[in-house]
């Protein structure tokens, strides 16, 4: 007879963890709120444990939930991986088929795992892990039935460390430089105002082009000790979700330096095959630069110099009848 | 090798030392390892494979267990049965070896940790943190129930006063910490928008309302704010 066909790994919560958590309760003001701190703590200690074992460190004192005073007032069981981001490590009760993410813990999380508690608080279960998925629309719940597989967690943490690692690394990219015309499919807003890169360099954004940690989870370098500003934009192409990372870095007084590139998000290793990323002279139509992604592309890259203010180009994002443009001004 | 077969081999290697190596040597031969490991791990697979396969012939006794089997009532001629086990085996297997993958393409560590190497602070190791036997008397085992009284009522009243003074002191400790030219975004805004207010307002929000960049208010939040809270408190013994 056959139990189950996942895996559910168990881990054990030792008495140091239950010492934290009922040292942490004890300061609490009611009931209520004192078992809330108990349970995160443990669901904090169980993946920290997992985490430990696959040899990802973790800064424990670093998360809201070791922090006294937020502990006192949010409702948060984060557990940071340092240079990566916040996991938010969520207890679930017995009975429990949902996760209720309260609204301190919706943002800034690069996933959220749920930890099944027994009625015996000697060892819990990783259920799974849930990516943070799209940023503008942060999760409220998550079905436990949703889950991915808590042994793919080490998948989307590599890949987040892989991105990382590239924003910060000056390689060269590999890209399939294509030559000829666009040929996408035009499914595009023509009244899209264009971004001017310029204001980028004085912190002036729009609303819609987020920090790369917002996307990509905490950056170890944030862009105001960086001499290169840099946004990203998450891109719907229906079928897949990709992110648009624009990095401006001024050479000289007029000469801009410009890179685009191309990131698969959420739980996806790579980028649709076959996406493109064009940029076009808006002046001219002419292609400046663009690259499709292969099969195992994790991310792609084009990149121009921009001279004159004023000077305009738009970025096509497309993948099959699918295209999305970006307009910029120099 | 098909399922029953590998049904029989997991069941003798969790008594027989000499199959479980014979098993831990067979996971080069299930092609679903393979197939199911990622593209990106792959370039890392043959370097890792040694290792998972010391680890596998070393705790094919905690499979079980994690995977919730009852290896005794398992029948191997049983398709359903050994089909099943022949997943979870997988499974299992596919995470130790992404641990190992992970690990040599990081090359942060000089000696490849095993699972029965010390981890974390607590000194134990995976396959202690997987059998809570090791730890737990049964009769010591703390339960959900226990947590409903885990706190006396004269301790929550003397805590609301403490709270209460540190709600007090805020404003004068928090007021005057603002990241260069931001007055606005000071600590004390922040603790309002994120603490005081329920539910608390997103950062997005906060940086769109006071006009400042979305990573400026974390930063200064993480940096700064976060830093003095815990202060403010350590200062009234909380």
């Amino acid at each position: 007879m056959i139990a189950t066909a996942n895996i559910y790994l168990n881990i054990q919560l030792t008495k140091q963890a239950h010492g934290d958590g009922r040292t942490f309760a004890s300061k609490q003001c009611s009931q209520e709120k004192a078992k809330q701190v108990y349970l995160n703590t443990l669901a904090v200690y169980a993946v920290r444990s997992f985490l430990e074992w696959l040899n990802i460190e973790t800064d424990l004192a670093a998360g809201d939930s070791w922090n006294s005073v937020i502990r006192l007032f949010n409702d948060v069981a984060d557990l940071v991986i340092p240079n990566l981001g916040k996991l938010e490590c969520r207890p679930v009760l017995p009975g429990e088929t949902v996760i209720t993410l309260p609204p301190e813990v919706t943002e800034d999380r690069i996933c959220y795992i749920a930890v099944q508690f027994q009625e015996q608080l000697n060892e819990v279960q990783l259920l799974g892990f849930m990516p943070a998925l799209d940023p503008e629309e942060p999760l409220s719940q998550i079905e436990i039935a949703n889950l991915q597989p808590i042994e793919n967690l080490i998948d989307y943490l590599d890949r987040l460390e892989s991105a990382q690692d590239f924003l910060h690394s000056d390689d060269e990219v590999a890209v399939s430089e294509l030559g000829g015309k666009n040929s996408l499919t035009q499914s595009d807003d023509p009244g899209n105002t264009p971004e001017v890169l310029r204001q980028w360099l004085e912190g002036i954004f729009r609303q819609d082009w987020q920090p790369k940690e917002a996307v990509f989870a905490t950056s170890r370098r944030g862009p105001e000790q960086s001499p290169e500003v840099s946004r990203v934009k998450l891109i719907d192409l229906e079928s897949h979700v990709v992110a648009l990372f624009v990095s401006v870095l001024l050479e000289s007084e007029n000469e801009l330096s410009i890179y685009l590139r191309l990131y698969p998000v959420g739980s996806a290793i790579y980028l649709p095959q076959g996406v493109q990323l064009i940029a076009v002279d808006d002046e001219s139509g002419e292609i400046i630069s663009q690259a499709q992604a292969e099969e195992v592309h994790n991310w792609i890259q084009i990149n121009f110099k921009g001279e004159n203010q004023g000077d305009r180009f738009s970025v096509k994002v497309g993948l099959g009848d699918i295209s999305i443009t970006e307009f910029f001004t120099i | 090798m098909d399922d029953a077969s590998l049904c029989l081999l997991i069941g003798q290697a969790l008594n027989d030392p000499k199959r479980a190596e014979i098993l831990a040597l067979a996971i080069d031969q299930l092609p679903e390892v393979k197939r199911y490991l990622n593209p990106g791990w792959q370039p890392y697979y043959e370097q890792a494979l040694p290792t998972t396969q010391k680890d596998v012939q070393r705790n094919i006794n905690k499979f079980p267990q994690i995977s919730k089997l009852n290896m005794g009532d398992v029948d191997h001629k049983n398709t359903s049965d050994s089909a099943q086990v022949r997943k979870c085996f997988i499974n299992w297997v596919l995470m130790i070896l992404k641990r190992d993958c992970h690990d040599v393409k990081r090359k942060k560590r000089p000696i490849i940790v095993s699972t029965d190497t010390p981890i974390g602070k607590d000194g134990l190791t995976i396959e202690q943190t997987i059998d809570s036997r090791q730890t737990w008397n049964l009769n010591d085992i703390p339960t959900l129930d226990d947590l409903d009284i885990i706190i006396a009522e004269e301790e929550f009243v003397e805590n609301q006063k403490k709270v209460a003074l540190i709600q007090s002191l805020l404003e004068e400790k928090l007021s005057n910490c603002y990241p260069a030219g931001c007055p606005q975004g000071n600590c004390y805004e922040l603790v309002q928008r994120r603490l005081l207010r329920t539910p608390p307002q997103q950062w997005q929000e906060i940086a769109k309302e006071l006009q400042t960049p979305y990573g400026t208010v974390t930063a200064h939040w993480n940096r700064k704010c976060k830093p003095l809270l815990s202060q403010i408190e350590q200062n009234q013994s909380l």
